[in-house]
């Protein structure tokens, strides 16, 4: 706090300065002028967010830089449609410029360090980015040295996980319109806590949905790492045991140990060996990569702890981590929705900081979370988070969840609509 | 925006009619939208649930936000 206060004030004198010396005005003469610098690293749910909503509470008295690899956003919600073949990669992918146009520096880099002391990012080009406050929004990095057999960059090629939409969604729906007629789809799902809990799920649902129209004699076999269904249980074992009857096999505890790429074979702690035609792997994970060069994976080596009033890490002060990346609150989901709420409280807890303003005393965060049965009807889960100063942390809401009743068109508009609303709120 | 109104702008945006948009709406009858959702008395998808995670004050300024924002598209 201090430190960014006095960078700040030796910035504008330096600024001042230098502009008396060359007699030039200050705001001309130097970029930035003495605005305090935030950094956004990752221009997913969390960061763009974060990015948009520090631009428009903070104005022109933020610089803000988004830090982004990938040219346009792929959303990983509604992927699972791309691969079931009811959308296309064009209709979850949405471009940067609205970012742009609020005079946010949206730099296409991939961010390869962390200094956290001198407050700087490097780039994979070779420059650095210096700032004020960093916030990171990483996202996930698999753990490939977990599964034995997945090394090499082939074998996961074969067994594509698919989990951070984009080239992989695409090779996956290639690999599922390649497969035989009679051939059997496997998903292997990780240990909660995973990314989007009801997601696999989900993907069973929209493969199993295509196989029934165009390889009816085929199968969808989820291979679950935990004891059971993690998310909308009831809806998702109504849709297997009815509408994909005889489709959709649910197997339990089949912690995922070794694939061999050869055969197509997935070994499990326990259980027998399955062989899959397609075999989707989706190995254990944790926070990006970027996340340890900054020092901010505290929890088990897995994800990283954050104060919940500012989602500034319990570890390194100036920099604050949003979204998947993190260590979860009691009932808070690893979701693209709840990532978006942890930007908006990032964004103002960040200006605040800036300003020595104390944070919001008491952010509250909703999550809604819509999950499609098929290419058109869907169901929910809903819930209410609020900020508990005595426990410093997130509380559910008792009362403030919500679980649909059945499945239904209405609920598959409004997921439609979901979507096209938040991508705007992120990156409109 | 404050900040609760942002948590709602997840889904309700002012350009976007797919979730119903919120901008302008009377005062009165949004807040008796969200009061029934509160009370049970309204029924829905989401908002039963979502609308029960707030205080009655609270939307009450959520109300009296989104009646004042100006509709857009």
């Amino acid at each position: 706090m201090t430190d960014v206060v006095d960078t700040r004030r030796r910035r504008a004198l330096a600024a001042l300065g230098a502009a008396g010396l060359l007699g030039l005005p200050a705001c001309t003469s130097l970029r930035g002028s003495g605005r305090p610098r935030v950094v956004v690293v990752g221009g997913g749910y969390g960061g763009a967010t974060a990015a948009r909503y520090l631009a428009l509470w903070g104005g022109e008295g933020v610089d803000v830089t988004l830090v982004e690899r990938d040219a346009a956003f792929v959303s990983c919600p509604l992927s699972n449609l791309v691969l079931g073949g009811s959308r296309t990669m064009a209709d979850i992918t949405v471009g940067y410029e609205g970012l742009r146009r609020r005079r946010i520096r949206v730099v296409r880099d991939s961010a390869t360090g962390i200094d956290p002391r001198r407050r700087r990012v490097r780039l994979a080009r070779g420059d650095e980015l210096a700032y004020d406050r960093l916030i990171l929004s990483p996202g996930i990095d698999f753990f490939f040295d977990r599964v034995q057999g997945l090394e090499t960059p082939a074998a996961r090629e074969r067994f594509a996980d698919a989990w951070r939409a984009g080239p992989q969604t695409v090779a996956l729906r290639r690999q599922l319109e390649a497969m035989r007629d009679g051939g059997v789809f496997a998903i292997s799902i990780p240990r909660a806590p995973y990314r989007c809990p009801p997601a696999p799920y989900e993907r069973a649902c929209q493969v199993a949905w295509y196989f029934r129209r165009a390889k009816p004699k085929s199968k969808v076999l989820i291979l679950d790492g935990n004891e059971d269904v993690q998310s909308k249980k009831a809806l998702f074992t109504r849709a297997w045991n009815e509408d994909y009857r005889g489709l959709v096999e649910y197997l339990p505890d089949h912690v995922l140990t070794g694939v061999d790429p050869a055969t197509g074979t997935a070994r499990f702690e326990t259980a027998d060996d399955v062989t899959a035609d397609v075999l989707n792997v989706i190995a254990p994970h944790g926070a990006g990569d970027i996340a340890r060069s900054a020092g901010v994976i505290t929890a088990n080596d897995q994800w990283c702890e954050v104060d919940f009033a500012t989602f500034e890490s319990v570890q390194v002060p100036g920099v604050h981590v949003l979204g998947d990346a993190i260590q979860v609150a009691p009932l808070m989901p690893k979701s693209g929705h709840m990532a978006n709420q942890h930007g908006k409280v990032a964004a103002a807890a960040v200006l605040a900081a800036l300003d020595e303003r104390p944070p919001n005393p008491s952010p509250v965060l909703n999550n809604a979370c819509y999950s499609f049965i098929n290419d058109r009807e869907a169901v929910h889960i809903v819930s209410v988070h609020r900020y508990d100063a005595t426990q410093k942390t997130f509380l559910s809401v008792p009362g403030a969840t919500g679980l649909s009743t059945q499945k239904s068109a209405l609920e598959g508009d409004y997921g439609f609509a979901w979507a096209r609303a938040i991508w705007q709120d992120m990156l409109g | 925006m404050p900040a609760l109104a942002a948590g709602c702008a997840s889904c309700h945006q002012p350009a976007l009619h797919g979730v119903p948009s919120l901008a302008g709406q009377p005062i009165d009858a949004l807040l008796a939208k969200l009061r029934g959702f509160r009370d049970g008395t309204r029924g829905g998808t989401v908002m039963p649930a979502l609308a029960k995670g707030y205080t009655r004050d609270e939307l009450e300024a959520l109300a009296r936000h989104f009646a004042r924002q100006r509709p857009a598209g």
